[in-house]
């Protein structure tokens, strides 16, 4: 009774005054040292204090109105009189005469205090006593744990016992009302279950990957959600974060409310180096929590050298690298992406591997997962992927053996469940205006590859590049609108804070209006002191129209891509450009005051000949000569850098079944342009590893022997394998020899079976073979904009493609 | 209209670098639409100024940011409260103010910081804290490029144990801070724990900032106090 008339009585007079100020953590700790509180309830106090302090925070996030400050320091001194009898009065007796009046309150009242029923009456002291109600000694432990310890106490006094059960409902009910209004568990708000990573961050490198947190980052309450996701993609932070699909399938899952998707990144050398010493495992980036407490984990494949961070990853986690050493306990493990359009060497890795465009298969797994878990799970993993084996784009390896002739020739997939299709079409979003976009991107903290909105313009591309595999499995092409992608581009913007813009696409010159869409979005960008920047223009006098205007505003560096250096190859590889329009091309570029470009060619394509070689050392000495031949006199002298990559044919394109050259080979082709361009003045070269093109080979068309290699290497060491600094040659020569797999990237046979050949992106075989008939024929085949090309698609139910080859020439 | 804030950056913000907290606030004002005053030149830039970077993994209760609107007048304490609703967790306006025309930047004010030094207890340690302080030089390699070592001794304005619990020190010391002279707290540490003849764990150390001084006569004092800063009585 005397405590309640006492807590009135304080609140009448602790109006804040201007002599009511609050000590800061420095005086609060000298205050309790001068009181002799003894050093443990210090620690309590200290952690007390952190606890309050975050849930204060939490909710004035929320727009509830809290003193951040008051509630730190009055917690930090909430227990000074501990040691004497009636603690809370003589505590707040204590402040109260050295002028702290608000905080005196609180610690008059934090013993008997009751929550309130609305958070509309939430005040400072509530945070006080909930961060009270969650520690243990001086740790953190969470409410429930700490009031195990009050039960334990009381266990021998029944009539306590009914009375805290009362008290501790209604904290309940208070915490519940909390963690909806914050949309994080309590724990997580007070910090009960942030992972004890936080002095092991302070040694390694660039600790900001580990973190999370970003503006746009997506927090639940794990206890509220029916499927738990991890998107996880086998490289480190910066790379995964420049990477647009995350920002797309993470929101678009994070949507649903009974969703919640968070990040998983392979932790670099030196961060996986500590958390082997420290028994961590791979932790989801949001809730810090262990991935095999996940329901789903989703890789996505980009790219072939990041296969042994996927088989890193999951030894991190604690999970068996193979499908059939995992059991129900464990989280379903899913893969897509370009490189699951030959899923084979991991596939004995995934439950499942999703083929095509994520934004439409993705969420049908995932609903259909939450469908069977509440339905109670009957038949467990099995009966899932039974049922999702009947969805569009979706592949189950264990329903599928590979079947080798004794010389070890790949003879084809047989199915071992009846129903599994003998084909997987990817799944297609037919219209991408309906498809889901990003508006609010998490925006990264510390720098990474790309940091800026991104938007999508157009998918597919109809140029039909023979070596490019991403030009045959994105198809069709599919649009944006124009109003769609401004008002996109204007919320990210507004969402983001972000001075940079890009429009993405594999051909952006293509896009239809694209002239009219990049001078709105320049006007728009140039008021807002934001710039656009537009990449994979075709370099050709439309394209220049865009650069001049663009250049006004911010120059940018400029690419030409002839990819080949003769117009025999290019017709090869069906890039159509001239030299020409090559040199057109590089006199625009010098009269709007370029002085520095930049070539891309590839060596190593099928049929190249010594000539092909030389020709790209004429082209570029002829680029030179031009753009110097315009120059004035004291204009800096006009530069060119050559760059250029090794050719690795890729699955479902026309030059799938050609071997790759030999890595010897290869380097000694780059060897010789490095002398030979570097005979030209003006020209630096620069060129790619060819021992990590030759790996990228063999992993691309591998079948499911590869993973023996894969594990292997990963056993010896590799990793990172497209970081220079990572990547070791030798231990993936071993690892082959180990695993009595072929090191070597040869061809295909014509009419054999490929190992991916049961994935379909939609280009028929047919086709394919047609493709690489004409290019070693050197027939180019037109831009399927202007007529169809029978790819196999069929998109625009359009049939003059017989006719065209006709007129054409070459083989159909 | 010239703004002051003084800000905090704790928990998992503390793993971001200096120029990532640039970032963080150069997006901040883009997305709360204040018109900055811009850079003249070729590449203009918003002119955010920072009164001094901070270690990464060191915490702070007062870092100071600095910059000028072109028309905005949004009060301080709104400025504050539109803040705090978008920045990342773990970052936090603690105060705003306006500040006079002319002024002087508050960069160039600087003069110290004060930090709390949290260390693993030993023994020890009053004797190595007076023994430490007591020293007329101390000589230290300010940085691997430049080998010549100097002496810090002049740049340590004050250090003592704050509190000591079985397995914690607390320090504070108040170091020169700023263009002219500067001491990062770690260096001291490092020296300090050299003198005790014991071996420096970065990983066990905390730092956490508590206050940026200027000069004012031969008295240091908080940076709002030195720059006319416009105080608003809190509510």
């Amino acid at each position: 009774m005397t405590s309640n008339l006492f807590g009135m009585m304080s609140e009448i007079t602790t109006m804040p005054t201007l002599t009511d100020r609050i000590p800061t953590k420095e005086e609060c700790l000298s205050i309790l040292k001068t009181n002799g509180t003894p050093e443990h309830v210090i620690r309590h106090c200290l952690a007390v204090s952190n606890a309050s302090r975050l849930i204060g925070i939490a909710l004035s996030e929320t727009g509830v109105s809290l003193d951040t400050e008051l509630i730190t320091s009055a917690a930090l001194l909430h227990d000074i009189a501990r040691t004497e009898k009636d603690h809370a009065r003589v505590g707040a007796e204590l402040l109260r005469k050295q002028g702290f009046e608000r905080i005196a309150s609180i610690v008059s009242q934090h013993m008997e205090h009751k929550f309130p029923d609305s958070l509309a009456d939430v005040t400072e002291l509530d945070a006080v006593c909930l961060g009270d109600r969650v520690v243990r000694e001086n740790i953190c432990v969470g409410f429930e744990k700490r009031m195990e310890d009050v039960f334990a106490r009381f266990a021998h006094q029944p009539n306590a016992i009914a009375k805290i059960t009362a008290n501790i409902e209604r904290s309940r009910a208070f915490i519940r009302a909390v963690e909806e209004r914050v949309c994080r568990s309590m724990d997580e708000i007070c910090g009960a279950t942030v992972p004890k990573t936080d002095t092991l961050l302070l040694s390694v490198e660039k600790p900001g990957r580990y973190v999370g947190g970003e503006q746009n980052a997506v927090y639940k309450n794990p206890s509220t959600v029916s499927l738990r996701f991890g998107l996880a993609f086998p490289d480190m932070y910066e790379i995964a974060m420049s990477w647009m699909g995350m920002q797309v399938l993470y929101h678009m899952l994070n949507e649903r409310p009974q969703i919640w998707c968070e990040r998983v990144f392979a932790p670099a050398p030196d961060m996986a180096a500590v958390m082997k010493k420290n028994r961590l495992s791979l932790f989801a980036l949001e809730s810090g929590h262990p991935v095999k407490q996940l329901d789903i984990l989703g890789f996505t494949l980009q790219f072939e050298l990041s296969f042994t961070n996927v088989v890193h990853m999951l030894n991190q986690a604690g999970l068996a690298v193979r499908s059939a050493d995992r059991d129900e306990t464990d989280p379903l493990i899913i893969a897509g992406g370009p490189c699951a359009f030959n899923p084979e060497p991991l596939a004995e890795v995934f439950d499942l591997v999703a083929i095509g465009d994520g934004e439409e298969v993705l969420p049908e797994l995932c609903e259909l997962f939450i469908r069977m878990k509440n339905g109670g799970g009957q038949g467990g993993k099995k009966a899932f992927l039974k049922e999702a084996s009947l969805l569009e784009g979706v592949y189950i390896p264990s329903f599928y053996e590979p079947r080798y002739a004794e010389s070890g020739e790949f003879l084809g997939l047989k199915r071992t469940e009846t129903d599994a299709p003998p084909r997987i079409k990817k799944s297609v979003v037919s219209d991408l205006c309906k498809a889901f976009i990003p508006l609010n991107p998490i925006v990264p903290l510390i720098e990474t590859v790309h940091n800026r909105a991104a938007v999508e313009i157009f998918r597919g591309c109809t140029r039909g590049c023979r070596f490019c595999q991403a030009g045959m499995l994105y198809r069709p092409v599919r649009e944006r609108t124009q109003s769609m992608i401004q008002n996109s581009v204007e919320a990210q913007l507004a969402n983001t804070g972000y001075d940079e813009v890009s429009l993405l696409s594999l051909s952006t010159g293509d896009y239809s209006g694209v002239d009219v869409l990049v001078m709105r979005l320049m006007e728009y960008c140039a008021r807002e002191n934001v710039s656009l920047s537009v990449p994979s223009l075709r370099l050709d006098s439309f394209s220049f129209g865009i650069l001049r205007e663009l250049q006004k505003y911010k120059k940018s560096g400029l690419t030409f891509a002839p990819e080949a250096g003769s117009q025999r190859l290019r017709n090869v590889i069906n890039k159509t450009i001239t030299e020409e329009e090559i040199m057109t091309a590089v006199r625009e570029a010098v009269s709007l005051g370029w002085n520095h470009i930049k070539f891309y060619f590839m060596v190593g394509l099928p049929t190249e000949t010594q000539d092909d070689i030389d020709a790209i050392v004429s082209v570029s000495k002829c680029a030179v000569q031009t753009a110097r031949s315009m120059q004035k006199k004291g204009n800096r002298m006009f530069t060119l850098s050559v760059s250029v990559s090794n050719f690795v044919p890729k699955p479902h394109t026309p030059f799938q079944w050609v071997a790759q050259d030999s890595q010897e080979l290869l380097h000694e082709k780059n060897m010789y342009l490095k002398t030979q361009l570097n005979r030209i003045k003006g020209v630096s070269f620069r060129f790619h590893d060819t021992r990590g093109s030759h790996i990228e080979a063999l992993l691309a068309r591998g079948d499911r022997r590869m993973l023996s290699v894969i594990t292997r290497a990963a056993e010896l060491g590799c990793r990172f394998d497209s970081w220079s600094e990572h990547f070791r040659y030798e231990l993936w020569m071993q690892a082959f020899a180990d695993a009595g797999v072929s090191a070597e990237a040869a061809a295909f046979p014509i009419d054999g079976a490929l190992p991916w050949e049961h994935i379909s992106p939609g280009v028929h075989r047919a086709y394919l073979i047609s493709e690489w008939e004409r290019a070693r024929c050197e027939y180019v085949t037109r831009d399927c904009r202007e007529g169809c090309t029978g790819c196999g698609l069929n998109c625009r139910k359009d049939d003059s493609a017989g006719e065209y080859f006709i007129r054409a020439g070459g083989p159909v | 209209m010239r703004y002051l804030i003084r800000f905090e950056k704790k928990d998992r913000m503390i793993y971001i670098s200096h120029l990532d907290v640039q970032r963080v606030f150069h997006r901040a004002v883009k997305r709360l639409s204040i018109d900055l005053k811009y850079s003249k030149g070729f590449n203009p830039h918003p002119k955010l100024s920072f009164a001094q970077p901070l270690s990464l993994g060191h915490s702070s209760t007062s870092e100071y940011l600095e910059f000028e609107t072109e028309k905005d007048t949004t009060p301080p304490a709104l400025l504050k409260e539109r803040f705090n609703t978008i920045l990342p967790r773990g970052i936090r306006i603690i105060d705003a103010w306006t500040l006079p025309y002319p002024g002087k930047s508050v960069s160039s004010l600087v003069a110290a910081a004060k930090y709390l030094i949290e260390i693993p207890f030993f023994y020890t340690y009053r004797e190595t804290t007076m023994e430490f302080f007591g020293r007329e030089r101390i000589m230290a390699e300010k940085s691997k490029k430049n080998s010549e070592p100097i002496n810090i001794r002049p740049m340590i304005i004050s250090l003592k144990p704050l509190m000591a619990n079985d397995n914690t020190i607390a320090l504070t010391s108040t170091l020169h801070c700023g263009s002219n002279s500067n001491l990062n707290p770690e260096l001291m540490l490092r020296c300090f724990y050299e003198c005790g003849g014991k071996a420096y764990d970065r990983d066990v150390v905390k730092f956490e900032r508590v206050a940026m001084l200027g000069w004012s006569g031969d008295e240091l004092t908080p940076l709002e106090y030195l720059c006319g800063a416009h105080t608003e009585r809190r509510t």
